[in-house]
């Protein structure tokens, strides 16, 4: 199973981008795929900032706006045969309290990984859906920016890391 | 209308309330209460059969047309661009 990053299915349907066409590619012959919630709502801030695009569909559909945005990323799922991974799940994080289990993956990952924090938050993610038993074995991105902590991305996520370059 | 007995287990909180409507005369029964409610719900939920019929025909138009009508152009460039900053 691999875990597909939101960067890999924006690069699927952005022509402008050189890979484009690798990433369509690799969405298309992966078998098992799971993205998590936080893929859900970059995609949904990436979709809703396409007016022209939104207000088309919701035409076309005979939607809102906000249907047509939920619409969207439904088809994308259904097209590249996503899954998309449930979190819902609470850790401790002694003394700081209670919080989601990939916010408190997250704390503990970020002195470790020291990367932005949304990539560190689907690290986060990554680790929180093995925890629950998604046998994850490979994560699929075009972010360059996981690179310079590749190995301890592989090593504390026990997980492959594709970077589509 | 043919009709069809479902079993359902209910949390304390959500019984209260409907024995709270049922005691005020708002329903004359538990059953005619869930009944009604159940139907209002499944009215608000049409939503959802819209969303899914939408994200069919796009699948539709993809497959008459061969291509996908749903293009992000410059839309990475963005994404990526918004997560350097945090």
């Amino acid at each position: 199973m691999s875990y597909i990053d939101t960067s890999t299915i924006v690069a699927a349907l952005d022509p402008e981008d050189p890979r484009y066409h690798r990433t369509r590619k690799i969405l298309e012959e992966e078998e098992y795929k799971v993205i998590s919630e936080l893929a859900l709502a970059e995609l949904a801030n990436v979709i809703s900032r396409r007016e022209e695009l939104v207000a088309n569909i919701a035409s076309k559909l005979g939607l809102t706006r906000e249907l047509a945005v939920i619409t969207i990323i439904l088809y994308i799922m259904r097209k590249f045969k996503l899954n998309y991974g449930s979190t819902r799940e609470f850790s401790k994080t002694p003394p700081l309290g209670e919080t989601y289990a990939p916010i408190a993956e997250a704390i503990k990952l970020s002195p470790k990984l020291k990367l932005k924090t949304l990539n560190t938050l689907h690290i986060a993610y990554v680790k929180t859906l093995k925890n629950k038993g998604q046998p994850i074995r490979k994560i699929i991105t075009v972010d360059k920016n996981f690179k310079k902590s590749k190995n301890q991305i592989e090593n504390i996520a026990k997980t492959r890391l594709h970077i589509i370059e | 209308m043919v009709s069809q007995t479902v079993p359902v287990r209910l949390d304390n909180e959500t019984l209260s309330f409907i024995d709270f409507l049922v005691e005020q005369g708002v329903y004359s029964s538990r059953s005619e209460a869930l009944r009604e409610l159940i139907k209002a719900g499944v009215e608000e939920a049409k939503w959802i059969v819209k969303i899914i019929e939408g994200a069919n025909k796009l699948l539709e138009i993809e497959k008459k047309t061969g291509e996908t009508p749903i293009k992000l152009t410059g839309a990475l460039k963005q994404l990526l661009k918004e997560r350097e900053r945090f």
